[in-house]
């Protein structure tokens, strides 16, 4: 899947460092990710692989290196602000970035087609039939066009997480962060959310995809990326990572998640 | 009973103080309610001095009671400054004042009880601060704080009556001034309790109202 390689990586990001308060969450992580790739981060908790999404949403600032996005440096620390793009600029990329949460986080006062049209009709001006044609398109390829009238409280779980995919693609990003989109989901109803990332995936999308399912990173990951304590540990392609990782704490990590998948 | 009987010619001309107490009520709570969200986002703006000067203002409305205000407004005002006001605008900015402070802590209330992570998925798809708080934060915010509203608005229904003090002739007043030539009081005073029920219960009901149409999709309504 990844089509792309050898051309400037689509995201890359170079020393960034984050902070909170004390707690040094990001130290020094270099990545680079190429357009159509699918990066799979995985980590134990705490480990930075949330902070490092928020951060290349600009939902986080950084104290140091730089964030680029599509040849554009949209984030970075006071000692790199010559090199940040333009305000109009960054703003461009930004609407390029689109990212799912754990927590669905669907607009509850709005209908599932509201949910998808606010941000088309209000950031990219389109007309309100446009963007609820688009809107019934993407329902469709999540599966839920007969939902579109609904609250988001009157649906599953797997359904709300669909309906946040839907609305993220409504604004025709060029990269997707999925925050552990899964890990609030009861357990027969990740199949459906993944099935949904896993047709992304095949159709080209930028994806970075923080997860704890290994089979879905197994299958569909260019590269797994280990992170631990704010850095990156290990970058190695799933086959390499999954059976013969370079560093003893990415193999400790997998053989903890594989005895729990085991154990199910 | 003979008592209540005797007051019915009375009853029009308490009656119509209610003129007065309703046009205060609606300038109050208007002035209020524009200078509470002002207030409001002013504070939560946390623009050093000017944040900390709604954060004092909105505490010493909230801490001392309106009764003061209006006398302080009405006989020490002149004195020190020079500026006469007449009772009606004294009663009126001495309760939008302490409206104001009141709305501003509902407002407050009812915008920090979005969850953060309304704001990030109303960033992530890249919505300007003014459509984020107008379609997103604003409407749910409205949901939150409709019954603690109607509790500052009742509130300051029944804070009206203290217009009396300065001869204003809203209700209590003139069922004062009534009732201390015929002395009857009791039959007054009660009149003049279910007048005030009365003129408060419409809004209570209205509450009501735009609480059930506010809580579509949050409860299966």
């Amino acid at each position: 899947m990844n089509r792309d390689a050898g051309k400037r990586p689509f995201v890359r990001l170079r020393g960034v460092h984050k902070r909170f308060g004390d707690l040094q969450v990001l130290q020094g992580v270099d990545l680079e990710v190429a357009r159509g790739e699918v990066v799979v981060l995985i980590g134990r908790s705490g480990s930075g692989k949330s902070t490092l999404l928020n951060c290349v949403a600009l939902l986080e600032d950084i104290e140091a290196g730089t964030i680029e996005v599509d040849e554009a440096v949209i984030s970075c620390g006071p000692d790199d602000l010559a090199a940040l793009a333009p305000k109009t600029r960054r703003a461009e990329v930004a609407a390029e970035i689109g990212m799912v949460f754990q927590s669905f986080n669907l607009f509850p006062h709005l209908t599932v087609l509201q949910n998808i049209t606010l941000a088309p009709r209000r950031v990219r001006r389109m007309s309100s039939e446009e963007a609820d044609t688009l809107a019934l398109r993407l329902l469709d390829r999540v599966g839920l066009r007969e939902k579109a009238n609904e609250y988001p409280v009157k649906l599953s779980g797997g359904q709300q997480q669909r309906v946040a995919i839907a609305r993220a693609l409504a604004m025709n990003p060029q990269v997707m962060l999925f925050d552990e989109v899964t890990s609030a989901l009861d357990p027969e109803l990740v199949g459906e959310v993944l099935k949904v990332m896993r047709q992304l995936a095949q159709e080209g999308m930028t994806m970075l995809v923080v997860t704890h399912e290994m089979r879905f990173a197994r299958e569909v990951a260019d590269r797994v990326i280990f992170m631990d304590q704010g850095e990156i540990m290990e970058d190695s392609p799933p086959g390499v990572m999954f059976t013969n990782p370079s560093t003893e704490e990415a193999a400790c990590f997998l053989r903890v998640l594989m005895d729990a998948e085991a154990a199910e | 009973m003979d008592g209540f009987l005797k007051i019915a010619s009375d009853i029009p001309h308490i009656a119509a103080g209610a003129w007065i107490t309703l046009t205060l009520t609606a300038v109050a709570m208007a002035i209020g309610i524009v200078s509470g969200l002002v207030l409001v986002f002013v504070r939560l703006s946390r623009v050093p001095v000017l944040s900390q000067v709604a954060i004092a203002w909105i505490e010493f409305f909230l801490l001392t009671p309106p009764l003061i205000h209006i006398i302080w407004a009405y006989y020490v005002l002149p004195i020190v400054t020079g500026w006469r006001l007449d009772a009606i605008t004294v009663c009126a900015l001495a309760l939008s004042a302490s409206v104001g402070a009141h709305m501003a802590e509902v407002f407050r209330a009812g915008l920090q009880s979005i969850p953060k992570t309304q704001h990030r998925a109303a960033d992530v798809l890249g919505l300007s601060v003014i459509d984020k708080y107008r379609f997103i934060i604003l409407p749910q915010t409205l949901r939150v704080i409709l019954a603690p509203s109607t509790n500052v608005l009742v509130s300051l229904l029944k804070d009206t009556s203290l217009a009396a003090v300065i001869g204003l002739g809203e209700i209590l007043h003139r069922a004062e001034v009534t009732a201390s030539s015929n002395f009857l009081f009791l039959e007054i005073l009660t009149f003049v309790a279910i007048l005030y029920a009365v003129l408060n219960y419409p809004l209570i009901l209205l509450a009501r109202r735009l609480e059930r149409r506010s809580l579509r999709g949050f409860a299966s309504v």
